[in-house]
């Protein structure tokens, strides 16, 4: 009795502890839905392992002297545990490709367009053919600004070493990679604002490198683009230089800071 | 009976000998106890890293060290964990037990078996000194990911690494060969390969996948040399290099190495898990086959590490990472039913093999989630990675290097490892893990990144950050029995016998500890338990018609060892 108590709680302390956020976007709420699958498919599988070994524990602790069974193999058993796992991950495939061709969809013609590029150790975010750059530093996140209830596409690479872009509650990273330009999209379902950050360690100030994503409604998203195309040229908050960022609130660091802020905002250095 | 019990142990106390003796010495014994000493030694200096580390995160804010400093301590954790315990340990068990277990008196390539050592205990060094030069040790992780380590990484901390990683990765190479050959030419009149003990078998293939995998590892380390001192462009995207290639080559030697960390406990499981059950192990062509197939399937699934990179078929390592779930399955379900209709004795050996089933299932359950591509973008980097991992390697590879302490150490020294310390020791791991562990699933599950030293206060993470230090810090403390178990049993007499617990394989058939030509004579070998064989034929029973008390003798004169 007592180690079915144990077991109980074991397992009500491992769903506890294992709880996935709700999905900000579409293709995150399949992942939402995949992680269900998965978690109680495990819990299952974790709870079949516990019974066993705990009863074989309690049942067959040393009683005495005799020699026990020295039975050491039994065809069908095995059989039946080769053929067991093999199913159930045969399933757990199938479930993963379906989510993945969601989760990796990208539109042809996707509504928004953003260009995002990591670099050491902030984010810069381009709206092509917009007129619209928004770039962050050190004291400034940067915020993306993204339209709700429309599909956006990412278009990420990295000026420097390999960040990742996360946004927890999107359920979805993507690494930014020099060289590689990574195209991904994702449907925000409402207006809102999340945090995001590097997920890739990248050096001494990883942990800082965090944005904002914000999402407005279709008409609100289009007013801020139009409110910020010709505000480039200004240095509003959020769309400083990084370099007077940097240089201002981290000479401490200077000597690690190999990525020099020019080649974030001149073109042709960016690969 | 007299093969095995009239051995006396030889008193061989040559003190004045000593440091020369350990230092030229090419006895595999003696080799194998330097490896499991200064890997127990890397052991402890990680963990107590962690203790940092896990103490820093304790709260938001940076408390009692730098960023930097967390950095290092990060990457020289995880650094020594894998490559100067783990590797090494299970080489120091194989080293000690597969020339005993296989009837040879000692390993085909004495003097290179030394050669792995001291390149593993300079390698480790190498590594370690990071810590004194200027700019400190290597900080970008064990993985080391390019272009960081490479051009915008300055310092003579990451040349160390490199070095040291080099040598240990030399040092496995060597010691896989020697195995390799031992194994094959040095087994005793009898000993076929289908009667080899589970532990060679595990050791035979993971020696095989070092052999594999190492030297990716060695070239991938020698391009980042290149890169970063002789003006080599071949990580560098900027110049025509490639940026993902470090990631293939590490994993193509990273993901076997996380199975050559940990098949070959498998095999020290099964030894354990059957002696004291009292059982043959389960399915023993079963654990063969599927030693194999995980080690073949290991070979193929290296990218699940790189899901999110976006340059990866992702589909196809899914499904092979799916794979390696069945023959780890099969190899779980076998130890139950070894367990099954046993007598088991819970000595302190058992109890870490049987707490492995609790810990390192859920581990495994984890590592299949992490393997689906749309959850591990949500994984990948983050602490339910970082849980994932653990839960494998301490459930999995630490509880059983426990395991194999308290099982083999008699046999090693002469003396027995306390076992109510044991308990002791075994009890606040077994809760010392969920409390450390399951909180880190669901940071990482809130979106806290590895890696990091410091988060804000509005993330929300501070208190389960808190559990999981508690538990962390319970684990160090949990270690204390151990080490003060270690201690006390040396102080003490020799007093094993050659059997102390009713054991299987040949390692049982001499002296505690054995002479340095191993056997003075062999009993017949004519199954996978040639000792458990002697026993029976001595009481004149037969394996199978044998039901009676008196045919178990030897079960229970382990001090504190009897029943639970």
């Amino acid at each position: 009795m007592k180690h079915r108590l144990a077991i109980i709680a074991g397992a009500a302390t491992f769903a506890a502890a294992a709880c996935m956020p709700e999905a900000a976007t579409t293709q995150g709420q399949a992942t939402f839905n995949l992680y269900q699958v998965f978690f109680w498919a495990g819990a299952a599988v974790a709870v079949i392992v516990w019974i066993l070994t705990t009863v074989a524990v309690f049942r067959y602790r040393r009683r005495g002297d005799a020699l026990p069974s020295q039975v050491r193999e039994n065809n069908r058993l095995e059989f039946v545990w080769t053929a067991l796992p093999f199913l159930t991950v045969a399933a757990l495939s199938v479930f993963t490709l379906l989510t993945l061709s969601t989760v990796d969809a990208i539109p042809r013609d996707p509504p928004v367009t953003v260009d995002v590029l990591a670099f050491r150790w902030s984010w810069q975010f381009t709206y092509p053919g917009q007129g619209v750059v928004v770039t962050g530093d050190a004291t400034n996140r940067p915020e993306l600004v993204l339209p709700a209830g429309q599909t956006s596409e990412i278009v990420l690479t990295s000026a420097d070493v390999i960040h990742s872009f996360w946004v927890p509650d999107f359920l979805f990273k993507r690494d930014a990679i020099p060289g590689v330009t990574n195209r991904f999209a994702f449907t925000i379902k409402q207006p809102g604002t999340w945090s995001g950050q590097c997920s890739r360690y990248c050096g001494l100030y990883h942990d800082q490198m965090t944005f904002v994503v914000r999402a407005l409604p279709v008409p609100e998203f289009e007013a801020w683009l139009a409110g910020h195309r010709t505000a480039e040229a200004s240095s509003g908050p959020g769309l400083a230089s990084p370099a007077a960022a940097a240089a201002s609130s981290r000479s401490g660091g200077q000597a690690h800071v190999p990525a020099s802020p020019s080649s974030v905002s001149s073109p042709g250095s960016v690969p | 009976m007299t093969a095995l019990t009239d051995v006396v142990p030889a008193e061989r106390t040559r003190a004045g000998a000593g440091l020369l003796e350990w230092l030229t010495t090419t006895d595999h014994k003696k080799i194998g106890l330097l490896y499991l000493g200064t890997a127990i030694f890397f052991f402890l200096l990680a963990g107590l890293m962690a203790e940092f580390m896990r103490a820093e995160l304790s709260a938001p804010g940076l408390q009692f060290m730098t960023t930097s400093d967390y950095d290092q301590l990060f990457t020289i954790h995880g650094t020594l964990m894998l490559l100067f315990f783990a590797t090494p340990m299970a080489i120091g068990f194989g080293n000690y037990f597969i020339p005993l277990q296989i009837g040879a008196a000692d390993m085909a390539f004495p003097r290179l078996n030394a050669l792995s050592y001291w390149f593993f205990l300079f390698g480790g060094i190498a590594v370690v000194s990071g810590f004194g030069v200027a700019g400190g040790a290597a900080s970008n992780g064990w993985t080391s990911y390019v272009p960081l380590s490479d051009t915008y990484t300055q310092g003579s901390g990451m040349d160390l690494w490199i070095l040291g990683v080099g040598m240990v990765g030399f040092s496995g190479i060597l010691g896989a060969i020697n195995f390799i050959t031992t194994i094959f030419t040095k087994r005793a009149p009898g000993m076929t390969m289908f009667r080899l003990p589970i532990f060679t078998w595990d050791m035979l293939v993971t020696a095989a996948m070092i052999l594999f995998a190492f030297p990716t590892l060695t070239a991938a380390l020698a391009m980042l040399f290149i890169d970063r001192h002789l003006g080599g462009v071949i990580y560098v995207p900027s110049q025509g290099g490639d940026a993902v290639l470090w990631q293939d080559l590490f994993w193509f030697f990273g993901h076997p190495e996380v199975y050559i960390i940990i098949l070959p406990f498998f095999g020290i499981m099964s030894e354990v898990v059957s002696v004291f059950s009292g059982r043959p192990i389960f399915g023993y062509r079963q654990m063969v086959i599927a030693t194999f197939s995980i080690a073949f399937l290991s070979m193929a699934v290296w990218a699940h590490h790189m899901f999110t990179t976006g340059v990866v078929d992702d589909p196809f390592f899914s499904v092979m990472s799916y794979l390696i779930a069945v023959p780890t399955g099969i190899k779980i379900f076998n130890w139950i039913a070894t367990m099954w209709k046993g007598q088991i004795r819970f000595t302190t050996a058992m109890l870490f093999c049987i707490g492995m089933l609790y810990t390192f299932t859920v581990g495994g359950i984890s590592g299949v989630m992490a393997a689906s591509p749309p959850l591990d973008f949500q994984f990948n980097d983050s602490y339910f990675i970082v849980a994932h991992f653990h839960n494998v390697l301490i459930g999995g590879t630490v509880f059983i290097t426990f395991a194999g302490f308290y099982y083999w150490f008699p046999k090693m020294t002469g003396r027995f490892l306390d076992e109510r310390l044991g308990r002791i020791h075994f009890a606040t791991w077994l809760v010392g893990v969920p409390i450390t562990l399951l909180p880190m699933y669901q940071l990482g599950l809130d979106g806290m990144p590895r890696r990091i030293a410091d988060y804000a206060p509005a993330t929300g993470w501070s208190d389960l950050n808190m559990v999981a230090t508690v538990g962390a810090l319970l684990l160090g403390v949990g270690t204390i029995p151990f080490l003060v178990a270690v201690v006390a049993a040396l102080r003490q007499p020799a007093t094993a016998l050659a059997d102390p617990w009713g054991g299987y394989a040949l390692e049982w058939a001499t002296s505690s500890p054995p002479p340095e030509h191993n056997f003075d004579s062999l009993p017949p070998i004519r199954s996978d338990r040639p000792v458990f064989d002697a026993r029976m034929a001595a009481l004149g029973a037969t394996p199978a018609g044998a039901g009676t008390v008196s045919s178990m003798p030897s079960l229970g004169p382990a001090p504190g060892g009897g029943g639970g």
